[in-house]
């Protein structure tokens, strides 16, 4: 069991972040470890951009990640994961899922938004483990939109079994477990399915 | 133990007669993060340089900024819509509509405290600005400090237009009850404090309300409302769209890819659930619009502005 792990979760208000920090809260504490969450930037409800820090540690004083310490990241969105790539802790693991959403600013015309091949070689210049999932792709061949946050959830799990982030504390049915608590009954085989989804997109990758 | 912004405990203790330092070491302004106070304490020597975090060296250019926006379907955006139309000073105040400041709507350019906007309107009067100024203030705040300011434009004579924005419940800070809402904090059954009746009491003769949904309307009573030499004041009423109740009328738009050229005016109303489509208009070469049902609330602001009737209205009725 490591020290500490720090994530960072970046998003749009609106896509579920600060409900994913609170799953990956949970797992945290499932797995054994203290927990706490941090929401930095409270416009969940406005579209604006939404940051939320979780760490896990044997130990964890305080909620707050400092620039530079970011062990994992969770994007939900690619302008946003572009937009905190400075917090990331140097060959951190990043997750990113391969949406778009375009703001009020780009669809006026003020401003462009980043092309694919900027966003991949700004995270390539940090770290080598930096993977990218269409969460939404693989949530609507599920037959449900609305479980592309599980669908990253379960990607996120087979990065960190991966690139060893996490140990053996952390097995795949610690993190249903945490969420299928927290969907209703009718929806928890969906959930499992997408997050198994999730997990293969990055097992099949390696 | 290290405090944020003012030193407040470090004198407490001081006062006490205990050796203390904070403000010698920590910044007085911002908020205190790892970064921050790892950095004052390597500069005061409590730690060694070896502490310092190393940053990755990143170059990811000027991003485009992602403020937050009015919801989809915000009865306050066909107002600041038509305040940039009108191209006026515009005094804001504290609230959702605060946000009306940002592009594309672009229709705040003064932002004090709660209560400021009738307030700066007035001075702007008084200090003889040519132009005509608009204060906009939101229901729960125009009863929570708005009141003495638009009696001392009045009693001062100072043409100003004001605008409540009554969305019927106090937004920003998550659908608390108000005066105007007939229920107390506590949710017990209260009173309603009239708005009309209220204005016309602290002396305003020019008092309209209108419908926050009638973009021409908005348009027109303002347009008058600013030729006059005494204050107005026009109420635009119109629920907060996340209310429980308004949830349950929300009826996603469509827009006729045939009838869209991609002239770009909806795109201006700001609104979030407007995306630029893919498919480019023949002529021009420019992208139509799109509406994300998922986000759309059938509020039919864009479908007001569409000069193509390429949006078109909702065809029932929800009540």
């Amino acid at each position: 069991m490591r020290e500490t792990i720090n994530f960072l979760l970046a998003g749009v208000g609106g896509q579920g972040t600060i409900l994913a920090s609170d799953v990956l809260v949970n797992v945290g504490l499932a797995a054994g470890y203290q927990a706490k969450q941090a929401e930095v930037h409270g416009m969940s409800q406005r579209g604006g951009s939404v940051t939320s820090f979780v760490r896990w540690g044997k130990t964890v004083h305080s909620p707050l990640v400092g620039a530079g310490e970011v062990d994992v990241l969770l994007s939900f969105e690619k302008l946003e994961a572009l937009r905190v790539l400075s917090q990331l802790r140097t060959g951190a693991v990043a997750l990113i899922n391969n949406q778009a959403i375009e703001p009020l600013t780009v669809i006026s015309g003020d401003a462009a938004y980043p092309s694919d091949e900027q966003i991949k070689t700004a995270f390539a210049a940090v770290t080598p483990r930096a993977e990218f999932v269409d969460g939404e792709a693989i949530a609507k061949s599920l037959g449900n939109l609305r479980v592309a946050n599980v669908v990253l959830l379960g990607a996120l799990s087979a990065l960190l079994e991966r690139d060893q982030v996490a140990g053996p504390e952390l097995a795949a049915e610690v993190w249903l477990k945490v969420i299928t608590e927290r969907v209703p009954a009718k929806h928890v085989e969906l959930n499992r399915q997408a997050f198994q989804a999730g997990r293969e997109a990055v097992t099949q990758k390696a | 133990m290290v405090e944020e912004l003012d030193p407040f405990l470090e004198e407490a203790v001081r006062l006490m007669g205990i050796p203390c330092e904070g403000k010698s070491i920590f910044p007085i302004l911002g908020e205190l993060d790892p970064c921050v106070v790892r950095e004052s304490a390597i500069q005061a020597g409590l730690l060694p340089e070896s502490a310092r975090v190393p940053r990755p060296e990143v170059e990811t250019g000027s991003l485009p900024s992602r403020p937050p926006v009015l919801c989809p379907g915000c009865p306050h955006r066909p107002t600041f819509y038509i305040l940039n139309k009108l191209k006026v000073p515009v005094n804001g105040d504290i609230g959702c509509y605060t946000l009306g400041l940002l592009p594309p709507l672009s229709a705040i350019h003064t932002c004090g405290c709660m209560g400021a906007s009738i307030g700066v309107a007035h001075g702007a009067a008084q200090a003889g600005s040519p132009e005509r100024h608009v204060a906009v203030i939101g229901d729960s705040t125009f009863f929570h400090s708005g009141i003495p300011p638009l009696i001392n434009a009045v009693y001062n004579k100072a043409p100003i237009v004001t605008i409540i924005l009554d969305n019927r419940i106090t937004g920003m800070t998550g659908h608390q009850e108000n005066p105007g809402t007939g229920h107390t904090l506590l949710g017990k059954e209260s009173v309603i404090v009239e708005l009309e009746p209220l204005v016309r009491a602290c002396g305003v003769k020019h008092v309209t309300t209108i419908l926050g949904t009638k973009v021409d309307l908005i348009e027109k009573t303002l347009k008058e409302y600013l030729k006059l030499d005494e204050p107005a004041v026009l109420i635009v009423v119109e629920p907060c769209v996340l209310l429980p109740e308004e949830r349950k009328k929300w009826v996603p738009l469509e827009v006729l890819a045939d009838k869209c050229n991609g002239c770009t005016i909806c795109f201006r109303i700001g609104c979030p659930a407007i995306l630029k489509s893919e498919e480019l208009d023949e002529k021009y070469q420019r992208p139509k619009a799109l509406i994300d049902p998922a986000m759309c609330t059938g509020c039919e602001v864009c479908a007001q502005v569409c000069p193509r009737d390429a949006i078109p209205f909702r065809t029932v009725e929800v009540e």
